[in-house]
């Protein structure tokens, strides 16, 4: 790691201990911000969130690694959820998978080798009367055929050039 | 500061006065399905039109009125005029519309139904709308299918009001159920008007709310905790997503009443991190109903201190189960522990806490307001009151319709819900979640309630109703809610960690057309199993979808498993798709679609799938204008 | 209310039997001191009980209902009647042997268990998951062994479900472990191990070493930096002892002793 992203990553974290009481309660809201600042969570980071909290290594290490929100390698710049509620299931789940795989080469779990987007299942999203779904970051695309799709998904890859 | 009911009341007023409608006012139902919808557009677009004009009206954003399937959905309030309710309004109604509106009219292109009164059901109130000969040819909110025999008490607000605006919510009669409560009665009245109520946990146990509280009320230690469970995890289920982003302050208000009755000054919001607009509502909640004093130190002057805090879930259906969610507050993984004993005596840090629902703390108010007797006069003998559920899946009217308990599935399914699509057949309800199970059609005329449910082998849950037609294989669903439930065992105890993986490995082999004979019998040994011995509700529940598919679909996993088919053409690996030389007329739109180039032939003449590289993924089947393609 | 908050002893029915727990006793310590055999897994003495491996599953009942219940966690309530064995006890434990034994074919101590249980082979198929057979069942005892009585909290795991194991932090060299090797006595299938080699402690699953101090007197490595600094902080030990192994304590005490009457002589 470079100086400057050392330094980079102590003003983050920093900031984001700051928000929350140093206690371990805070360890899951304070990951989440991380997540969110960093887009993984490093063991550098890991690892001071475990002293600032008083939380043992251990079980920072655990609770990084039982939560789906969480990801120890850096995700894509966009996160493409596909719902794997009973609606969406139903509906077709399986042939949104096969578009996305299509479209964007990837799986469950993996990020494009353009490092954009990282494909990830996800439980329910809560939008079952739009069935299948797909959330990009935070928007939810529903209703999902292979037009509509690639329709969502030049949306975030024109974000990307503009 | 609102320190006192008169001045609620006195508050409410001018709430009222500022909002008395002087002005033509257009609600846009912008709750995530909505905005999914393009509801965001349309807002804009009328917005834009609006300031282009130089109108005075006003285009706010409100929740979902649970007709998803006519998203987006927009309600036009005039002034001293019945309210209607547009459906399916596009960019290009936009100017339409508004012409309409400002001229007191009515659109009729896209009217979906008018309201005869003004209603406030948390007081009982209603007042008939005057008569209107524009609204002629407008049925009536009941007269439409979807609404005919619905009762909006949970969701008494969604769509009504402003999400965003504690004011609005105050105007619609919202704290005065905290202030009487709080004001006019003892915990013990609070407690025991919840009991007489009927009221049940709304979450899946359906455990009596008012015997919750008195024991978490008579629970030795301190201090005490309530906890609002908004970690809505069964998929096909999505009512408090709704109601937090419809209506967050009921649920607030419903908190503020329970902490009262069960002693506690410190609340937790344990919401899931997918629904990142409740979240943003209740922040936005919360501030308001501080800077009122609503909550805060010595609310309405009681001397009853309460403060609310939104904890995140970090991806973890378990965290759904009491113990684990609790963990999960606490900072650590989702594990749930034994409950003998109960977190009403043990929860959070050792400390006794009440955990209830969205949809249960929604409800408080409305028993508050209404009186434990006439709430308990709703419904039937054994589940009092009223029931959001989430109708999806193979069904015209997809949305979150809510009844009185006790309707049957057939006034639901068939009645509010339309039925299955044309020219289908239905097959089976799943309801419960993955905790639950599949009732076939035969029990169409059951009630809902809990206990038919779980007479009938699956349970209320959270009130998914997921419709599945003849094109559903009951064994694919069996195998994808363990293959679910496998993805989000904890891994804590041994029944529940390696029960789902055996059995999903099973009915993985049987959809693929590996199954032997003894498989069956191996299946129903692991459901005793997990559900002897799993230490929680996930896993002592996690064979039911099996049992019940198993109870009512045998002869599907017998043709799975003796012919190697699929009946319902869905298990991909017992598939052959094969092109009809006689039906095909050569126009190559299959070859075209085939993602993996398994279709060849010249153009105009019959064309051939390999079988060899088809991965039957079925795209052909529904490109094929001609009925060209066999599925056998 | 429960028999842990009255703080009272309990009278209750162990397989037909009148008996008495202490406050706060659960079940499982009662019938181990009447000499009842239930088997465990996931239980020690030395431990918090944690209701993982759900083998020691009784039933109690209360007039015409009954349930399954943890007896390692479970704090009978006055006139409950408990059964430790009987046909439905039996069947669930002998199917949690047979996942079990699927899991981990190899682990003597689960072979013996299920046989008692008459369980040879499990049924099921090959499957994914535990493809490459696991030692390891999840028990949790290293994992509190290492917190709660060394108070290291170095071993602990990562993921969940069916994917979830024992590790240490990322892995990867734990500075917290200090190779006293409690995880490895405590497991009950030897899923974990270590070997003293080149002056290092190597625990082989944790993927950790740790420094090996040699004895003062004999030169045989016989303990890791870590525990000697650990124990010094627990109990006063005369500091020329501390590098000097069990073996050789003995003798080098006279010596110190002796010594310390010849230089210094009593006034």
């Amino acid at each position: 790691m470079s100086e400057q992203t050392a330094t980079c990553m102590d003003t983050i974290l920093d900031e984001v201990l700051g928000r929350y009481p140093a206690r371990p309660s805070s360890l899951i809201a304070v990951l989440q911000d991380l997540q969110e600042a960093l887009n993984f969570l490093p063991p550098v980071a890991l690892n001071r969130v475990a002293s600032a909290l008083h939380v043992p290594r251990s079980q920072v290490y655990h609770v990084a690694t039982f939560y789906k929100a969480f990801s120890l390698t850096p995700r894509g710049k966009h996160l493409v959820s596909i719902c794997r509620g009973t609606a969406c299931h139903v509906q077709g789940d399986e042939k949104v998978a096969d578009m996305l795989h299509a479209e964007l080469g990837i799986r469950d779990g993996e990020t494009s080798a353009d490092g954009e987007f990282t494909l990830q299942s996800v439980r329910c999203l809560g939008c079952c009367s739009l069935a299948p779904v797909i959330m990009i970051d935070r928007e939810v695309f529903g209703n999902l055929t292979a037009a509509a799709l690639r329709r969502a998904l030049a949306q975030y890859r024109d974000d990307m050039t503009s | 500061m609102i320190t006192s009911p008169e001045q609620l009341a006195e508050y409410r007023a001018k709430c009222r006065s500022a909002q008395t409608l002087l002005r033509p006012r257009l609600l846009v139902g912008m709750a995530t399905c909505g905005l999914a919808s393009g509801a965001a557009k349309v807002f804009a677009a009328l917005r834009e039109e609006a300031a282009l004009r130089g109108v005075d009206i006003d285009i706010v954003a409100t929740g979902c009125k649970g007709a998803c399937f006519l998203e987006p959905l927009i309600d036009a309030v005039i002034p001293g005029k019945a309210r209607v309710t547009y459906a399916g309004v596009t960019v290009e109604d936009v100017p339409d519309l508004l012409d309409a509106v400002l001229a007191g009219a009515v659109y009729a292109k896209r009217a979906l139904a008018r309201e005869t009164a003004e209603c406030l059901l948390i007081e009982d109130c209603a007042e008939p709308y005057p008569a209107d000969a524009n609204l002629e040819g407008v049925p009536a909110y009941d007269a439409v299918p979807f609404f005919h025999g619905q009762l909006h008490l949970a969701m008494r607000n969604c769509g009504y009001l402003d999400p965003t605006s504690i004011d609005e919510y105050i105007a619609r009669g919202g704290y005065a159920a905290a202030a009487r409560a709080l004001t006019t009665m003892t915990p013990e009245q609070i407690i025991e008007a919840i009991k007489t109520s009927g009221l049940r946990g709304r979450g899946g146990g359906g455990f009596p709310t008012g015997r919750k509280w008195e024991s978490c009320r008579k629970a030795h230690g301190t201090p005490k905790y309530v906890v609002c469970n908004a970690d809505e995890g069964d998929p096909g289920a999505y009512m408090d997503r709704s109601i937090l982003e419809s209506d967050p302050h009921s649920v607030l208000e419903g908190m503020i009443i329970g902490s009262f009755a069960v002693g506690a000054n410190q609340g937790f919001i344990y919401v899931r991190e997918e629904y990142p607009l409740a979240v943003e509502r209740l922040r936005h909640a919360i501030t308001q109903a501080e800077e009122l004093g609503l909550l805060g130190t010595n609310i309405f002057d009681t001397g009853h201190d309460f403060t609310l805090r939104i904890n995140r879930g970090a991806g973890a259906f378990v965290c759904g189960e009491s113990t684990a969610l609790m963990a999960s507050l606490e900072g650590r993984v989702g594990e749930p522990r034994a409950k003998y004993i109960h977190t009403v005596e043990s929860g959070l840090w050792g400390k006794p806490s009440c955990l209830n629902n969205v949809e249960t703390w929604n409800n408080v108010p409305v028993v508050i307001q209404r009186g434990a007797e006439w709430f308990a006069g709703i419904g039937t003998e054994g589940s009092k009151g009223t029931k959001v559920f989430s109708l999806v899946g193979k069904v015209r009217h997809v949305g979150l319709v809510e009844v009185p308990m006790g309707m049957t599935l057939r006034a639901v399914i068939e009645g509010i819900g339309g039925g299955v699509p044309e020219g289908r057949q239905l097959k089976a309800i799943q309801t419960g979640g993955p905790s639950g199970g599949c009732i076939p059609a035969e029990y169409l005329d059951s009630p809902v309630d809990f206990e038919s449910l779980s007479s009938l082998g699956s349970m209320m849950g959270s009130g998914g109703v997921i419709v599945m037609d003849d094109r559903t294989c009951m064994v694919d669903v069996a195998r994808y809610f363990l293959a679910f439930l496998k993805d989000e065992s904890c891994g804590k105890c041994v029944p529940c960690r390696e029960g789902t993986g055996r059995m999903l490995d099973i009915l993985t082999a049987i959809c693929e057309g590996r199954g032997e004979p003894g498989d069956i019998e191996i299946l129903r040994d692991l459901a005793t199993v997990m559900s002897e011995a799993s230490l929680c509700g996930l896993g002592t529940s996690a064979a039911n979808p099996v049992l019940t598919t198993l109870q009512y679909f045998a002869d599907e996993y017998q043709a799975h498993i003796a012919d190697h088919t699929c009946p319902a053409k869905v298990c991909r690996a017992l598939l052959r798709y094969s092109i009809l030389t006689e039906a095909c007329t050569g126009c190559a739109a299959c070859a075209k679609v085939c993602p993996v180039n398994a279709i060849s032939g010249e153009r105009k003449s019959p064309h051939v799938i390999d079988e060899t590289a088809c991965i039957k993924c079925g795209q052909c089947y529904e490109i094929c204008r001609f009925s060209a393609i066999e599925v056998a | 209310m429960s028999g842990t908050t009255t703080g009272e002893k309990v009278t209750f029915t162990l397989n037909g039997r009148q008996v008495t727990a202490e406050p706060g006793e659960t079940v499982l310590s009662v019938a181990r001191r009447l000499d009842v055999h239930i088997p465990t897994l996931c239980f020690h003495e030395s431990v918090s009980s944690y209701g993982a491996c759900r083998l020691c599953l009784v039933e109690v009942f209360w007039g015409k209902r009954s349930k399954l219940v943890t007896s390692c966690l479970y704090i009978p309530y006055p006139d409950d009647r408990i059964e430790t064995d009987n046909a439905r006890i039996h069947g669930v434990r002998k199917l949690v042997l047979e996942l079990l034994l699927a899991r981990s074919p190899h682990v003597e101590a689960i072979r013996e268990l299920a046989r008692e249980y008459c369980v040879e082979v499990p049924r099921f198929r090959p499957s994914a998951v535990t493809a490459d057979a696991t030692r390891c069942v999840l028990c949790d005892l290293c994992v509190r062994v290492c917190a709660e009585v060394v108070g290291q909290s170095a071993i602990g795991y990562a993921g969940r479900g069916s994917e979830r194991v024992i590790t240490v932090p990322f892995g990867e060299q734990a500075e917290e472990c200090i190779g006293c090797g409690a995880c490895v006595f405590i497991c009950p299938t030897q899923a974990l191990s270590y070997e003293d080699i080149a002056g290092q402690r190597l625990m082989k699953e944790l993927n950790t070493s740790v420094p090996l101090v040699a004895c003062r007197v004999c030169g045989e490595h016989f303990a890791t930096e870590k525990q000697l600094a650990k124990l010094r902080e627990r109990i006063t030990m005369p500091d020329e002892l501390v590098d000097v192994c069990p073996r050789c304590r003995g003798t080098e005490f006279t010596r110190v002793l002796d010594e310390a009457l010849v230089t210094k002589p009593r006034v």
